[in-house]
C-alpha cells in the first residue's frame, strides 16, 4: 500500500494505492480541486498512466470536487479506458458525483487529434492556395471596380462626395504635418552628417547640398512620407474599414444601394493623392533645412552657399519626379489599405490581421513602385 | 394563398464549394409575415444574405416580383442586420436620411422631416441626435428598422431582430412587426428562432435542418408544431420553447 498527500501547508487531497489481483485501485480522498491538481494529482496521474495495471478510482472517501479537479480526473479515466486499462470513477457519492456526471457528459465522443491536423496537410496546402489565389482575384476585382467609379465620377462629378472627401483630407493631411516634417528635417541632418564626413576628406563640404538636395527630393522625401502615410493614413483606413465590414456596415450600405467604391474608398484614395504631395512639398523643404543645419552649423558653409548650392543642383525635373512619385504612393497607400480592410474576415482579430497586412503590403508595394519609377526616369533620362 | 412576392427554386448555397444547403425551393406570398426557422449553424442568415442579393447561390434561382435580387439602383427592399449595423460616425437621424439623400429628390428639411417621422414609427422620438454607441442594442435595431423603412419599401428583410433583447424588448419588436405588416402591408421575412416571435406574427414558415442541408418544414407555424409527422419539426418546436435553448 502506498500512501500519498498534498503538501502540509495546502491540505486537501490524499489518497492510498491499493494493489491486488484485480489490479490497482486508488480511494482518493480530501478536496480534488485546482490546488491539488495542480501539484499532488498530477504526479499520481503521471505515475499511474507509466504503469500496465489496471486502475480504478474509489471516490467514496472524497468530499469535495471543482470543474478543475473532475475535468482532469475525468479526462484521466478516458485515457487510461482508452489504453484497455480499465479508468472506472467507483463509489461517487454526493455532489461529488454531481460534477463527475457533469464532466463525463460534456466530453466530446470525437475530440480532433493533433495527429488529424497533420494528416491533412496536403487538404491545408490546397485550402491556403484557393486563398491567395482567391485574394488575387479579389484585389484584381477591387482595382476594376475602383477604375468604374473612377470613370462613373468623371462622367458625373455630382457623383463624388466632396464632403466626405474635405474630412478625410483635414485627417491624411494637416494631422500628418508635425510628424512628416520632424521625421525628414531628422532624415535631411543624417544624410548631411553622413555625406559631410565622406566629402570633407576631399574638402568638397559644399557638396553635401547637393547630395542632401538631390536624395530628398527625389527619393527619400516622398518615399520616406509615403512610409508615414501608410503607417498613419493606411492602418487607419485599414482598421476603420475592417471594422465597418465585421458590424455588417458594408453590406448595410449595399442593400441601400450605395457603392462602398463610392462612400469608402473613393473619398480616401482622392484625398491621400492630395495629401501625399503636399506632404511630399513640406517633406523636402524639412530634408533639405536638416542638410543646410548639418552644412552650416557643422562644416562652416554660409548660409547663402549652401541654399545656392542646392538650388544649382535641383532642377524642375526632380520636383516633378518626386511629386509624380509622390501622387502614386498616396494613390498605393489609399487602395491597398482599403482594399484590406473591406477584405476583413471575422471579428476584432480579422480586423488586426487586415490592418497588419494593410501595411506590409503598402510597404512591399511601395519600394517595388519606387524602384519601377526610378527604372523608368533613368531610361527616359530624367 | 395570394400571388407570391419570392419564389425560391432549388437554390443551393455555400462557400468555397461545400454547399450549406441544397435543394431549397419555397414561395413567399406578398403580404405575409415568413420566418426562415432553424438552429444555430443551419444556415438561416446564409439564405437571407442570398435573398437580399449579398451572397450569389451556386446554383437555383431567387426571384423577387419576377426579377433576381440586385444591388444595383434604387433598393427594392429593406434590410436589418443581425446587430443593426447603423453607421457609427452617424447620428441616428443621418442614417436615416442617407437613402432619402442619395434616392430622392427631397429637400433637406423634408428628408429631416421623413427621417424623424421613420425614428418615431420605431419608437425612437427624441434620440434623432445620438449616436449608435449611445443606445441600447434593442434601440439599435429598431433604428436599423426606420433606417430599412427609409424609402418605404413593400418588402423588408429581419435579421434576428429579437435576438439577444430581454422579453419586454423583444415583445416591443414583435408589435413593430405586426403592425409594419398590418398598418403598411409590407411583406416581412425574418430570421428567428423565438417562439414567442414565431406564435406572434409569423404567417408562413420554413424549417432549416443542418443534416438534411435543407428544408424540413414548410407551412404555418402553429400547425406544424401541432401536427407535423416528422419528430425533428415537433422537436425544433419544443426545444424553441426553452428560453435560449437554440442559441
Amino acid at each position: 500500500m502506498v500512501r500519498g498527500a498534498t503538501a502540509p501547508e495546502r491540505p486537501g487531497l490524499s489518497w492510498q494505492r491499493v494493489d491486488d489481483a484485480n489490479g490497482t485501485r486508488i480511494e482518493l480522498a480530501g478536496r480534488l480541486d485546482a490546488g491539488s491538481v495542480a501539484s499532488e494529482f498530477a504526479k499520481l496521474g503521471a505515475e499511474l498512466e507509466r504503469g500496465s495495471a489496471s486502475v480504478r478510482f474509489d471516490l467514496v472517501g472524497l468530499e469535495s470536487i471543482d470543474g478543475s479537479g473532475a475535468a482532469v480526473l475525468v479526462d484521466l479515466a478516458r485515457r487510461l479506458e482508452e489504453a484497455g486499462r480499465g479508468g472506472k470513477l467507483e463509489r461517487a457519492v454526493g455532489p461529488v458525483r454531481g460534477v463527475l456526471d457533469l464532466y463525463a457528459a460534456r466530453e466530446s465522443p470525437h475530440p480532433p487529434t493533433r495527429t488529424e491536423i497533420e494528416e491533412s496537410f496536403l487538404a491545408e496546402v490546397g485550402r491556403r492556395s484557393i486563398t491567395f489565389t482567391t485574394s488575387v482575384f479579389d484585389a484584381v476585382a477591387f482595382l476594376g471596380a475602383f477604375a468604374r467609379e473612377v470613370g462613373n465620377t468623371v462622367r458625373r462629378p455630382r457623383r463624388f462626395l466632396l464632403r466626405d472627401w474635405v474630412g478625410q483630407l483635414s485627417r491624411t493631411g494637416p494631422d500628418g504635418v508635425a510628424i512628416v516634417a520632424l521625421v525628414n528635417f531628422l532624415v535631411g541632418t543624417i544624410l548631411g552628417f553622413q555625406s559631410a564626413v565622406q566629402l570633407e576628406r576631399y574638402g568638397a563640404e559644399i557638396f553635401v547640398a547637393n547630395l542632401v538636395g538631390l536624395s530628398v527630393v527625389r527619393e527619400l522625401g516622398p518615399l520616406m512620407t509615403a512610409i508615414l502615410v501608410a503607417g498613419r493614413s493606411g492602418a487607419a483606413f485599414a482598421a476603420e474599414l475592417g471594422t465597418m465590414k465585421v458590424s455588417e456596415e458594408v453590406d448595410a450600405l449595399r442593400t441601400l444601394g450605395l457603392s462602398p467604391q463610392r462612400f469608402c474608398v473613393m473619398p480616401r484614395v482622392a484625398a491621400l493623392v492630395v495629401s501625399a504631395p503636399l506632404l511630399t512639398i513640406l517633406a523636402d523643404l524639412m530634408g533639405v533645412l536638416g542638410g543646410l543645419a548639418i552644412g552650416c552649423g557643422t562644416m562652416g558653409v554660409t548660409l547663402t552657399a549652401y541654399w545656392k548650392q542646392t538650388a544649382a543642383s535641383i532642377d524642375t525635373s526632380d520636383l516633378v519626379t518626386g511629386l509624380v512619385k509622390s501622387v502614386a504612393f498616396g494613390a498605393i497607400v489609399g487602395l491597398v489599405a482599403c482594399q484590406r480592410g473591406l477584405a476583413t474576415r471575422g471579428g476584432a482579430e480579422g480586423v488586426g490581421r487586415s490592418t497588419t497586412a494593410a501595411v506590409v503590403t503598402v510597404l512591399f508595394a511601395l519600394i517595388v513602385a519606387d524602384a519601377i519609377f526610378t527604372w523608368i526616369f533613368t531610361l527616359y533620362g530624367l | 394563398m395570394s400571388e407570391p412576392t419570392i419564389v425560391v427554386r432549388d437554390l443551393e448555397v455555400g462557400f468555397g464549394g461545400d454547399p450549406i444547403l441544397e435543394r431549397v425551393s419555397f414561395e413567399v406570398a406578398r403580404g405575409e409575415v415568413f420566418a426562415i426557422l432553424g438552429g444555430s449553424g443551419t444556415g438561416k442568415s446564409t439564405l437571407l444574405r442570398h435573398l437580399v442579393g449579398l451572397d450569389r447561390p451556386m446554383s437555383g434561382s431567387i426571384t423577387i416580383d419576377g426579377a433576381p435580387p440586385s444591388l444595383e439602383g434604387r433598393p427594392r427592399h429593406g434590410v436589418l442586420f443581425q446587430s443593426g449595423a447603423l453607421f457609427g460616425s452617424m447620428d441616428l437621424l443621418e442614417n436615416v436620411s442617407l437613402p432619402l439623400r442619395h434616392w430622392t429628390r427631397l429637400d433637406r428639411r423634408s428628408i429631416e422631416t421623413v427621417a424623424r417621422a421613420k425614428l418615431r414609427l420605431v419608437g425612437l422620438a427624441g434620440f434623432e441626435r445620438h449616436l449608435p454607441a449611445e443606445i441600447s442594442g434593442g434601440m439599435k435595431k429598431r433604428a436599423g428598422i426606420a433606417r430599412a423603412l427609409a424609402l418605404d419599401p413593400q418588402l423588408l428583410f429581419l435579421d434576428e431582430p429579437s435576438a439577444g433583447l430581454d422579453p419586454v424588448t423583444s415583445a416591443h419588436m414583435d408589435e413593430l412587426i405586426e403592425s409594419l405588416n398590418r398598418n403598411l402591408g409590407v411583406t416581412i421575412v425574418v430570421v428567428t428562432h423565438e417562439l414567442s416571435s414565431i406564435e406572434r406574427v409569423v404567417e408562413h414558415c420554413v424549417l432549416l435542418h443542418r443534416e438534411r442541408r435543407g428544408i424540413i418544414a414548410d407551412g404555418d407555424p402553429r400547425e406544424l408544431a401541432a401536427r407535423s409527422s416528422d419528430v425533428r419539426v415537433r422537436e425544433f418546436f419544443r426545444t424553441a420553447a426553452e428560453p435560449g435553448a437554440l442559441g
